[in-house]
């Protein structure tokens, strides 16, 4: 019984961060899935509206709904682009394309949330990639998977069904300063915002800090690389791809 | 060290939150106000007997907005029948006015002042002092940014920012005489002298937190015992009220108090409630004999109708600065603004006609802290992306509200003008707006062809990885991001080049 | 009932800085009256709002004046001046609110506004049938129907000492209000 899913990878992990998307594919065929990628796709369009430009935004959603409505599930590794789905999609769109984009985001998920709440497949994972209980990790919760979706639990749940052991920073929950367009355009906040994550971090002594997010981690390991402060910002499904089996086809 | 206020206005929105986080008193303060505070907002929304209660109230302030001139005319009846008088001002320069005209026809030379963000809000101290009218703040947190010449940094506790010991030198200037470092000492020395204020006071001006329209009846949340005084001791009172503030009924005050003040401090109920119905009543020993309220628009009436409509559901208890990860780094004066946070990077550049804080919204993370602690549920977040889409072209954000019917408003009183306010460092220029427009408009149909997509994407990989570090340093928005980070360069193959060589990759 | 709500109230006050008394039927409450505002006043004198229902009703200024204390009323000519100078004000309550620890005190003809908050002391009588739990419920008894003729001019929820923490966050008691508050609740 294998679950169809689509995978919208985003563009910053297509471009940037391409082993969270590598990983991401394999959790889900491990988890029992097929999974389809959709040539045609490109970017949610989160840069545009947070610039104010939300015509521009529009323009990708409508393309986000052509490329994405023959597929009955949509899975993605990043929590911000399937908050912009959700949440913001009917918003800039109207009428017809409205309607569209609200059926689609019923049926798209962020990665971790369809592994675990949707498929139950945390035992699974686990057993495909296990972790080993030396493996130590604190995880951050970034905003709009928190906030707009509700992504808590799911991450955590996969990491210790995988035998790591998750240490909690002080405020999980507390935004790491990337904001999209924000990090680039007020830097003198951003980086001190990425501080205080990064502190909270090291205080746990964990060796990993994960997130569901690529934009928030390749903030956090940009800053990271400067100030030499903190455990490797790792995204959750990139750390079990570890773990997989080298050349494992299944 | 804090900022006066003329210092702020001339740097850049950048420059005032570096020199914040290289404040180090300042770092300290912000760290403790917004732990403290913080958390009791946080509990107040996670508590489960405040679940009902901020429900109820966001119920009954959409109730008022939905029909806010009705209630105005209901609210200003029924004062009018209890013997108070009913001003209304359209902008600033009209509530100034109005309390100038009251002030004088009572022969007004001392006025006290209980803590109002309204009043500071029309710059309504600086127009009375000009007519020579001694004006004192009351309330301890505003008494000291009176004397120190600054603007609130916290909208619950505006001296947040200032350590004891400067504020006993602030106190030691005004007395006359050395003060020590002492808490019980400033204190004794402010109650001292302001409680001379008082009792020699014509006027007292406040605020209002709200104002029932079936009684009549003006309330005041206050700690320190000055809003008791100023609507007690002097003869006349002047209240200034945003039209927001009017609530239906006497009773849903048992529904927004406690919401306001856990949300705001976490206390119960604030140390004193006044509910104020009406002018002094025969036979009663104090109170005024003459009492104002002033109804204050300041394009209140513009947002409605529009999403922004949301934002007067407001009932200032601060909740939204003390869990904003920005705010809680760069602190109130950064935002050189009467209302700073969240709340005030909204309402900044709509009460004032995008003349003013037309660069805060962009000063956010976008984090949605603020819209989840919200106890009447203001999606502050989505008012801030809206923002920055309706700050593009020069003006207010929404078009300016018809007055009211019947209303002279004043002649001389712009509410709101196109452009930038002077002496402001202001945002792009038409050609460059223009530019970002054609420019995302352009990207956006780039990468809606996947064939686009592909070849700019490859493009951008060959330019990173032979493009020198110093060249990419430079580039915009890429340069604010290197600024404090290593950049991230193109992985040496994409996702989609992976997937195609899954196969011989071996996964 | 009653108890239950009394014994919250007096744990609220205590946790704001207050102190409650009782339920105490009333001779024993006016001992404990003379007693507290002997100690309160240090020597001042004794600021009574006689117009006030609770205080009329219990006879408050003639038991102090009887117990040899200097009594300030209303209708004293020197009421303003000489009430800078006392130690204690003392007035009566409409209700009280367990939840918050908080005695409603309503103004009118011999019951001045600054009887509870110019000195540095305040004694609030408070009758235990007034008493309920939150401000709500306190609200609804008051104004049963929307009729501002049932309301007074100046009615004021007071929950313990003034206090403010706009230095460094620190609380300071006393600031411009009263820096002591005593509640006695009265048997009725």
């Amino acid at each position: 019984m294998g679950t169809d899913v689509a995978l919208f990878v985003t563009c910053l992990v297509d471009q940037l961060a391409p082993d969270a998307g590598v990983a991401a594919v394999r959790l889900l065929e491990a988890a029992g899935c097929t999974v389809a990628f959709p040539e045609a796709q490109s970017c949610c369009g989160q840069p545009a509206l947070n610039t104010g430009e939300p015509e521009a935004a529009a323009v990708l959603a409508r393309h986000f709904v052509e490329v994405f409505e023959p597929y009955a599930a949509v899975v993605t590794p990043s929590g911000s682009c399937a908050a912009m789905v959700h949440h913001w999609y009917p918003r800039i769109l109207e009428g017809r394309w409205a309607e569209r984009a609200e059926a689609i985001a019923a049926r798209t998920y962020e990665l971790t949330s369809f592994l675990v709440d949707r498929l139950g497949a945390a035992e699974d994972i686990a057993r495909a990639a296990p972790l080993g209980d030396g493996v130590t990790v604190t995880v951050h919760d970034a905003c709009h998977g928190l906030r707009v979706l509700g992504l808590k639990t799911s991450g955590r749940r996969l990491l210790e069904a995988a035998g790591a052991t998750v240490v909690e920073m002080a405020e999980p929950e507390q935004c790491c300063g990337f904001g999209g367009t924000f990090a680039a355009k007020h830097g003198e906040i951003s980086a001190p915002m990425a501080d205080d994550k990064l502190a909270q971090a090291a205080a746990t002594g964990a060796a990993y800090l994960a997130a569901c997010d690529s934009g928030c981690l390749l903030h956090l390991a940009g800053r990271r690389r400067r100030t030499g402060q903190g455990p490797e910002p790792v995204h959750v499904a990139e750390l079990l791809g570890r773990a997989l089996p080298v050349g494992d086809q299944r | 060290m804090s900022l006066p206020a003329e210092t702020a206005a001339s740097l850049s929105l950048a420059d005032r939150a570096r020199r914040a986080i290289g404040d180090t008193n300042l770092q300290t303060a912000l760290a403790k106000v917004t732990a403290a505070l913080g958390a009791e907002g946080t509990a107040a929304r996670t508590d489960p007997d405040m679940v009902e209660r901020r429900r109820r109230g966001a119920a009954i302030r959409r109730e008022v907005l939905d029909d806010l001139d009705g209630w105005l005319d209901r609210l200003q009846a029924k004062l009018e029948s209890l013997g108070i008088t009913v001003h209304r001002a359209a902008g600033p320069d009209e509530a100034r006015r109005i309390v100038l005209e009251i002030a004088r026809a009572e022969g007004v030379k001392l006025a006290v002042k209980s803590k109002s963000m309204a009043t500071e809000e029309v710059h309504l101290n600086a127009a009375l002092e000009a007519d020579g009218i001694e004006v004192v703040e009351t309330d301890l947190g505003e008494y000291i940014i009176q004397l120190a010449h600054e603007m609130p940094s916290h909208i619950i506790a505006p001296a947040v920012h200032k350590t004891v010991p400067q504020v006993a030198q602030l106190f030691t200037e005004t007395a006359g005489r050395p003060l020590p470092d002492d808490r019980t000492a400033l204190c004794a020395f402010a109650r001292e002298r302001l409680r001379s204020k008082f009792l020699a006071a014509e006027m007292g001006i406040t605020g209002a937190n709200f104002v029932t329209a079936d009684t009549g009846t003006i309330v005041l949340v206050t700690n320190e015992g000055n809003g008791r005084m100023c609507t007690s001791l002097p003869r006349v009172h002047v209240a200034v009220m945003p039209v927001e503030k009017v609530l239906p009924r006497f009773a849903d005050l048992g529904v927004m108090l406690p919401l306001l003040t856990r949300t705001a401090t976490g206390q119960r109920l604030s140390t004193y409630v006044s509910m104020i119905t009406g002018p002094r009543r025969p036979g009663e020993t104090d109170g005024p004999e003459r009492l104002h309220v002033v109804f204050l628009d300041h394009n209140r009436r513009s947002l409605l109708g529009t999403p922004y409509q949301e934002m007067l559901c407001c009932i200032r208890c601060g909740a939204c600065l003390n869990v904003c990860p920005v705010y809680r780094r760069i602190g109130g004066h950064a935002y050189d603004a009467v209302y700073s946070g969240p709340m005030g990077a909204v309402l900044t550049p709509l009460l004032s006609g995008g003349s003013e804080g037309r660069d805060l919204p962009d000063a956010s993370s976008l984090c949605g802290a603020c819209s989840e602690v919200c106890p009447v549920g203001i999606p502050l977040a989505d008012l801030l992306v809206r923002l920055r889409a309706d700050l593009r072209t020069p003006g207010p954000a929404v078009p300016p509200a018809p007055p009211w019917p019947g209303h002279q408003a004043d002649p001389g009183a712009p509410v709101g003008f196109p452009g930038d306010a002077p002496g402001r460092p202001s945002d792009a220029k038409p050609g460059a707006r223009a530019a970002r427009r054609l420019g995302f408009g352009a990207w956006a149909r780039l990468w809606a062809s996947p064939a686009g997509y592909r070849l700019s994407a490859a493009a951008a990989r060959r330019l990173g990885r032979v493009a020198p570090p110093a060249l990419i340093r430079h580039t915009p928005l890429v340069r604010g991001w290197g600024e404090g980070r290593d950049i991230p360069l193109p992985a040496p193959r994409s996702f989609r080049q992976r997937l195609a060589a899954r196969r011989e990759d071996g996964w | 009932m009653s108890g239950a709500l009394s014994a919250k109230f007096a744990e609220v006050l205590a946790a704001v800085g207050g102190r409650a008394h009782g339920p105490l039927p009333v001779d024993e409450a006016l001992e404990l009256l003379v007693t507290l505002a002997r100690e309160r006043a240090g020597g001042g004198a004794v600021a009574v709002s006689t117009g006030d229902p609770v205080v009329h009703k219990l006879g408050v200024a003639e038991r102090l004046a009887g117990a040899g204390l200097d009594v300030l009323t209303p209708d004293d000519v020197f009421w303003r001046e000489r009430l800078a100078d006392a130690g204690v004000g003392i007035t009566g309550a409409v209700a009280a609110a367990a939840a918050s620890g908080s005695v409603a005190v309503a103004c009118g003809p011999g019951a001045p506004r600054a009887t509870s908050l110019v000195p540095p002391a305040h004694i609030c009588l408070v009758l235990a049938g007034t008493m309920v739990e939150d401000l709500a419920e306190a609200l609804g008894r008051l104004l049963p129907e929307p009729d501002s003729g049932a309301l007074p001019s100046n009615l004021v929820w007071i929950s313990g000492p003034s206090r403010s923490a706009d230095l460094e966050l620190v609380l300071t008691v006393g600031v411009h209000g009263p820096g002591s508050v005593d509640v006695i609740v009265v048997e009725g």
